[in-house]
């Protein structure tokens, strides 16, 4: 009973039984269930198994079959600078932040200057709400309680079987389009100044005389990895352009190729998905949205639909997944 | 595969991009691009860099992805 939508009541059941689980739900649900080795953040967002649905009345649960230990812990915002080092220990660790709180922007900000970064695999997700209560409610998680949390990282740190290695990996279908090299002087969460092909103006004003269409993310090339940052706002009075993840100073960015159709290319990239099993995976709101997925089917690629994505460090508009692999 | 086999100069090259290869393993991509801007704001020295990538490797080499990235190195 993996990966899939339960009620309350099956999701505690589970718990009951000793499983360690990843949640994904409303607050109520989440809240609602027994003290247990879990972890839980809100949203109502979902890739399930007859594609993508808004569902409040059950809880996306996740168990990985071939944990054989997991830790539940929270990290607070001051101790997320040592996730790296705690994680050494486990194979593999799962971290769900909630959107907007200080846990969020520290881990944003800071994650790929933390000690021993990447050392060990870190994946998970930001936690959302409804987007119809955007400002009305936070985001909240759970760590092996009821108790909901708004500003912490709940964390659960596993162990595998001798001989399985956890890889994390990522389906991003944005690359960077043909337009200009953006670098941003001062990376952050905004921006007012960009160099534009190494000529500096306003990044608002830019964006504005271009027409960008804002719903592409900037993309950066990670040694052949693509990486999104997505576009949040333009505020052309303040002549500031606000981010849903940091852009990183001196490093070279596109606006992405637009994707026609995501449902298709996504399919064809799943082609290229590695041999181990898919163990968990979470797509972004901002991909659920742009690309209508409401009622449309990701192949078998399931869970949580999310505020932000984890692969070692936080993603916009990018499906992050895990398989367990046998060592060779 | 020994990482020992492969020299110092050629992580530092795969390091710095002049030895360019696509990799496969995000975390070795991510890894790899996190070393080169901590060595661009001098955070750190090519050797902790150069240990750092071994280290990494040393642990998830055995990864099919990350075996294939390490055959591009050695090339």
């Amino acid at each position: 009973m993996s990966n899939t939508l339960l009620t309350p009541t099956e999701t505690a059941h589970l718990i009951g039984a000793g499983k360690s689980l990843l949640l994904a739900g409303e607050e109520q649900l989440l809240a609602s269930l027994p003290p247990g080795n879990w972890i839980g953040g809100t949203i109502p967002y979902f890739m399930a198994g007859q594609g993508g649905c808004f569902c409040q009345d059950k809880i996306f649960v996740t168990e990985i079959p071939q944990a054989t230990q997991a830790i539940a812990r929270t990290y607070s915002p001051a101790e997320l600078p040592t996730i790296y080092d705690q994680a050494a220990d486990s194979d593999v660790s799962f971290v769900i932040l909630p959107a907007d709180s200080a846990a969020h922007t520290e881990f944003a900000l800071n994650a790929p200057r933390y000690r021993n970064f990447a050392a060990s695999p870190l994946l998970g997700w930001i936690a959302g709400v409804d987007l119809k209560e955007l400002g009305r409610m936070s985001p909240k998680v759970f760590c092996g309680s009821p108790k909901p949390l708004t500003d912490a990282a709940a964390v659960l740190h596993m162990k595998l079987p001798a001989g399985c290695l956890a890889q994390i990996n990522i389906i991003n279908l944005f690359v960077p389009g043909q337009g200009e090299v953006l670098v941003f002087p001062k990376g952050g969460f905004s921006a007012t100044t960009v160099r534009v092909n190494g000529k500096e103006q306003n990044f608002a004003e830019y964006l504005t005389a271009k027409k960008a269409d804002t719903r592409l993310p900037l993309v950066a090339n990670y040694c052949g990895a693509m990486v999104n940052v997505s576009i949040k706002s333009v505020d052309v009075t303040n002549r500031r352009v606000e981010f849903y993840a940091p852009v990183v100073t001196e490093t070279e960015y596109r606006l992405a190729a637009p994707v026609t159709d995501y449902v298709k290319e996504f399919e064809t990239r799943l082609k290229t998905l590695p041999s181990g099993e898919l163990v968990f995976s979470c797509n972004c709101i901002l991909n659920y949205l742009y690309s209508q997925l409401e009622g449309r089917r990701t192949g078998n690629v399931v869970g949580p639909i999310t505020f932000g994505e984890i692969a070692y460090q936080l993603l916009n508009q990018t499906l992050v997944y895990l398989t367990v692999e046998k060592a060779a | 595969m020994n990482l020992d086999n492969i020299g110092d100069h050629i992580w530092g090259a795969v390091i710095e991009g002049t030895k360019p290869i696509s990799f496969e393993f995000l975390g070795l991509q991510l890894l790899i691009t996190n070393l080169r801007q901590r060595l661009r704001t001098k955070e750190i020295t090519m050797s902790v860099a150069v240990n750092d990538l071994k280290k990494f490797l040393g642990k998830y080499g055995s990864l099919p992805a990350a075996q294939n990235d390490l055959n591009k190195i050695a090339r």
